[in-house]
């Protein structure tokens, strides 16, 4: 029996190390270690599904005078995630670094943030979760406060304050369940059955903090403040992370309590009137915004607060549209920065109001921005749609009516995209580019994105199969 | 094997891509029109095959898109009665228009793309009319809202097309969310996506969740179908092609509203509410249009209203609880409005570009251009034989028993006549007074795949015409009637035939004295134009919605500003609290002395104070 999952988590590091030794080739080992990456993980899952077993384990002895074990465990949200997340870190190693800058530090964080995001997702106890967590917090940190744009700095300290604080309350709440499971551990099966019979004070806090926790990750209004300045000014690639994947692991944790403290049954109804609100006050502020990457940067809040809003309906449909629509998400919005990354290293310029019919300049970006608007309003055949009618359909169940109000913050959101798109792409003055060359390779990260979206859109009972049990 | 619905789909999915694909290089590029064309032809020769097998058994086909726990989700196709009628016009018209292309997009560097995402639309449209659940249907119908903005927008480079496709795009957008929460809700209350099974789920039922689901179907059907307040986009969208304005927005995708509501005509019948919206509604866009019709310049707006009043006249038709009468006017209404749309394409082709008709001079000495507009006026106009007077008897016959209604058909039918002929005469009249030379040689010279398809269509209203009065049948086609006897028996008023008859004359002569004699009467500005030409300032009031979204926007924003600046100042404080207590650790020992020294006199203090 191969160690399937150890090998994930830790071959980063075997890269990682490599680049240690060789400071010209970065980006050769990063696009080696994304696709070993992709690779192993469609071994992991033609495993799966040949088993028909979504719950894989393994453990190592780690911190044994603790009772602290290092344990992995696949779920379907991990293996559904793990996957999103190979194919968004390819796309960004493949086409993410256009301008070549600094190109050693940035294939370097993105194989660390690579580690983080496996770590975190196979993580089988609260312990290894927050380790990854930070690692996964660190690696953007730098993306931004090294890599970045101009108000790079403020940008990385506001999203490292937020992040930590965030860290903090995680680790307040992972110490509060360390202490109250009888037999002190942090395994997260183990802790999951100890929940019931915890005192109902510490259910509550213990579920408190961590929503607070992960809600600030998400974002959820009104902790969201991070995100449009750090996706702004980070570089491409920490910007397709960021939004593609570092969000979701605030869905992750979100998906985990939901579905695992019996607790959230008593909070379910304000949070997913805070997280309709938090949608509605998201699409509002797109519309005052004019950086490209900011837009799409906010899109993300919209996005991921319909996905709370399902993850609070607590219903199967739910969660697992929930879980849908983060992969959907991921993707699209990824292939949304990448475009937009194109386009602020061919024009210099992120302003829509400068940007004028950059279309015939930049074609096939142009399209490609597009199919990312159909993609976030759950256009047919993309992964989007088949999330909508799951996440609704269980709000539908859950709320009643009132369940079907969130998706009339797409509306909003996608008028003024369309609004965007006509303004600064398909217009009628023309722009010519002082550059208008695309690398190929930047064509390549295009092409597994929006094949990856049809893909889970045309053909979603590839991956819904495997959605009996989520977590 | 070869009555599988997919087999109508497959040859212009194909043809669509290998047209992409020619786009490579220029010489490729010359082939994609033809490339495209054949897929058209191969499409309508399934579906035709498919309709000749329906008519002996009707029969549903289902398969399994994706399940998740006891929930499976179906895509469904059927061929009921409506589902025949649509595929049957679809199949009949697709052709013509991508012929007509040919001759009308000659410019090299866009064909490829242009026949890619007609040939989509044309993909979208032939599910849409096999559609035999809500699944099968919202995928054609978002595909239909795609298609349609990307051709709208086709010219990008132009003026005014990018706010024509955005305008289309976000009204579409709002009626797609409308009828994806419309079927999710009805999911809900019947778990399944089918119509049929809805229906008989349904029967008798007229719970409040049910008519809740059913309005937002009837918005999302609204926005489609260019409905009074969402009508607005269908007259901008005429800066897309000629082509695209005849295939698109005049026969067959801004029908899909109306085709969506006759298919799930048992539900609404149940809710009477539901049918007052249809009739009150479709009333006022009926009048909008004729109006704006009468008053606009633009050659193709014209037209672009005119489809605005007639599907009006659909949702009165089913308002008055009368599908057959809606259904008849659907099939009439295809071919005489692509056949003006070509015309008006022809029209702007001899006249380089020029759309306003007052500038536009009509016909040159081409008879057979100017026969086949004739064809398609008179019918507009409602005159006896021709398809359109049985397609407006049918509604007119129905609202006899509403005098109110009846009177506003009736005048809808008067400026109907005169608009029509308005927009023949005027470039007719404008033709004796300047005759060019070259326009004339245009005329003379148009290309003939240009001049097939309208002769084709002007020979299918002729055909219709024989069908109805010698056969009884409502189709273009001798041979091929689709079911419309599914819907019942159509009894004809014979007084209503003459009063419409008198009123369509009525409109003809006026319109032959004020734009053919004289060609005066709204060319400058006048206080009535104004108000008609600003589309009842529909346009205004949603420049006023938008701003007020806006300002709510900019509210949200400063809100959001003073948010951030609390959350800042809370960390400025922890912060500020943290630099304050850093005096007790700096190992500053004459602080520390002077500390215990003040807290020593506190304490003494204290004590002293307590005695």
């Amino acid at each position: 029996m191969i160690p399937i999952l150890l090998i994930i988590v830790l071959f980063p590091a075997i890269f990682l190390g490599a680049m240690l030794l060789s400071r010209k080739h970065g980006r050769a080992i990063a696009l080696a270690s994304a696709v070993v990456g992709l690779a192993l993980v469609l071994f992991l899952f033609f495993t799966v599904v040949t088993t028909g077993n979504t719950a894989i384990t393994e453990t190592y002895g780690y911190i044994s005078s603790l009772g602290i074990n290092f344990d992995l465990r696949t779920t379907t949200a991990s293996l559904v995630l793990l996957l999103m997340s190979s194919v968004i870190i390819l796309a960004a190693a493949l086409g993410g670094n256009v301008s070549r800058e600094r190109e050693w530090v940035a294939s370097m964080l993105l194989i660390l943030f690579q580690l983080g995001a496996n770590g975190l997702f196979l993580s089988g106890n609260f312990f290894l979760f927050f380790i990854f967590w930070d690692i996964g917090v660190i690696a953007p940190f730098f993306m931004i406060n090294v890599l970045g744009s101009a108000n790079r700095k403020t940008a990385s300290y506001k999203f490292i304050v937020y992040e930590i604080f965030a860290s903090a309350l995680l680790l307040f709440g992972i110490l509060l369940i360390y202490s109250y499971t009888p037999t002190h551990t942090l395994n997260m099966a183990q802790a999951a059955m100890a929940y019931s019979s915890m005192p109902a004070g510490i259910q509550q806090s213990i579920f408190l903090l961590l929503f607070v926790a992960f809600m600030i990750n998400m974002p959820i209004f009104p902790l969201h403040s991070w995100l449009p300045d750090a996706h702004s000014e980070a570089s491409t690639q920490g910007s397709m992370v960021l939004s593609g994947i570092l969000t979701k692991f605030g869905g992750f944790g979100m998906l985990l309590i939901f579905t695992t403290m019996p607790i959230a049954h008593s909070y379910s109804t304000y949070i997913a009137a805070l997280s309709a609100v938090s949608a509605f006050y998201a699409a509002f502020l797109i519309m005052r915004q004019s950086d490209i990457k900011r837009i799409v940067a906010h899109t993300t809040i919209v996005e991921m607060s319909v996905i709370m809003f399902a993850i609070s309906t607590m219903t199967a449909l739910g969660s697992a549209g929930a879980l849908y629509g983060m992969l959907a998400h991921g993707i699209s919005v990824a292939m949304m920065f990448l475009a937009a990354g194109a386009i602020e290293h061919t024009f210099r310029e992120r302003n829509i109001g400068n940007l004028r019919g950059i279309s015939d300049a930049a074609k096939a970006t142009s399209y490609i921005f597009l199919l990312g608007i159909f993609a976030i309003t759950g256009l047919p055949l993309t992964a989007g749609f088949i999330a909508d009618i799951l996440m609704f359909l269980g709000a539908l169940s859950a709320f009643g009516l009132y369940g079907i109000v969130p998706l009339f913050s797409l509306v909003l959101m996608g008028a003024f995209m369309y609004f965007v798109i006509n303004k600064s792409f398909f217009a009628n003055k023309e722009r010519t580019a002082a550059e208008d060359h695309i690398d190929i390779t930047q064509k390549a990260g295009y092409s597994i994105l929006a094949l990856a979206l049809f893909i889970f859109g045309i053909l979603p009972f590839i991956l819904l199969g495997l959605f009996n049990v989520i977590i | 094997m070869y009555y599988n619905p997919l087999f109508a789909i497959l040859p212009l999915l194909i043809g669509g891509f290998v047209a992409l694909l020619c786009g490579i290089s220029e010489r490729t590029e010359r082939a994609a029109k033809y490339i495209a064309l054949a897929g058209a032809l191969g499409s309508s020769a399934f579906s035709i095959l498919l309709l000749l097998h329906a008519q002996q058994a009707t029969q549903a086909y289902q398969a399994v898109w994706f399940s998740f726990a006891q929930s499976s989700f179906q895509l469904t196709m059927a061929l009921a009665p409506m589902n025949q009628i649509l595929l049957l016009l679809v199949a009949i018209i697709s052709p013509l228009i991508f012929l007509y292309s040919i001759g009308y997009m000659d410019r090299p560097n866009e064909q490829s793309r242009f026949y890619f995402e007609l040939s989509l639309f044309a993909v979208s449209m032939i599910l849409l009319s096999m559609s035999g659940g809500f699944l099968t249907m919202f995928i054609a119908w978002e595909g239909l809202g795609v298609t349609s903005y990307l051709l709208i927008g086709f010219w990008y480079q132009k003026k005014n097309p990018p706010a024509a496709a955005r305008t289309a795009i976000t009204t579409i957008l709002l009626g797609d969310i409308f009828m994806l929460a419309g079927m999710l809700i009805l999911w809900n209350q019947f778990g399944t996506f089918s119509f049929s099974a809805i229906e008989a789920a349904a029967s008798g039922q007229a719970g409040t969740t049910l008519m809740i689901g059913l309005a937002f179907v009837l918005i999302g059907a609204f926005t489609k179908s260019a409905q009074f307040p969402f009508h607005e986009w269908l007259s901008e969208a005429m800066e897309g092609p000629t082509p695209v304005s005849a295939f698109l927005h005049s026969s067959t995708m801004v029908k899909a509203g109306v085709f969506i509501v006759i298919l799930l005509f048992p539900l609404f019948a149940a809710f009477g509410q539901l049918l007052h919206v249809m009739l009150i509604i479709g009333l006022v866009t009926t009048v909008i249009g004729a109006l704006n019709a009468l008053s606009s310049q633009h050659i193709k707006k014209v037209l672009a209203y005119s489809t605005v009043e007639d599907l009006g006249l659909m949702f009165v038709a089913l308002g008055l609880n009368a599908v057959l009468a809606a259904v008849i006017f659907f099939i009439v209404q295809a071919a005489y409005k692509a056949l003006m749309l070509m015309s008006a394409g022809t029209m702007i082709k001899a006249n380089d570009e020029d759309t306003n008709i007052y500038n536009l001079t009509a016909f040159g000495r081409n008879k057979v251009l100017m026969m086949a507009a004739f064809v398609g006026a008179l019918s507009v106009a409602g005159i006896f034989p021709l398809s359109g007077f049985f397609g407006k008897l049918a509604i007119d016959s129905t609202a006899t028993s509403n005098a109110l209604v009846y009177i506003i058909l009736t005048a809808v039918d008067f400026v109907t006549a005169m608009y029509i002929f308005r927009w023949m005469f005027v470039p007719m009249h404008n033709q004796k007074r300047k005759m060019s030379i070259q326009v004339t040689g245009r005329y003379a010279t148009m290309k003939r795949s240009m001049v097939v398809p309208q002769v084709i269509l002007a020979a299918l209203i002729v055909l219709f015409s024989i069908n109805v009065l010698f056969f009884g049948n409502y189709s273009y086609i001798p041979g091929l009637a689709p079911q419309v006897s599914a819907f019942g028996k159509l009894i004809f008023a014979p007084l209503s035939a003459l009063v419409e008859s008198a009123v369509g004359l009525a409109g003809i002569s006026i319109a032959y004295l004020f734009f053919f004699r004289r060609s005066s009467l709204f060319a400058e500005r006048s206080k009535a134009r104004l108000f008609l030409s600003n589309g009842f300032f529909v346009s205004t009031a949603y420049l006023y919605l938008t701003k007020a979204v806006l300002a709510f926007a900019r509210g949200i924003e400063i809100f959001d500003t003073q948010l951030n600046r609390m959350l800042y100042t809370g960390a400025r404080g922890v912060v500020n609290i943290g630099s304050a207590v850093k005096i007790s650790q700096r190992g500053n020992v004459t602080v520390y002395i002077a500390a215990l020294a003040a807290g020593l006199a506190f304490v003494i203090a204290f004590l002293v104070f307590l005695k």
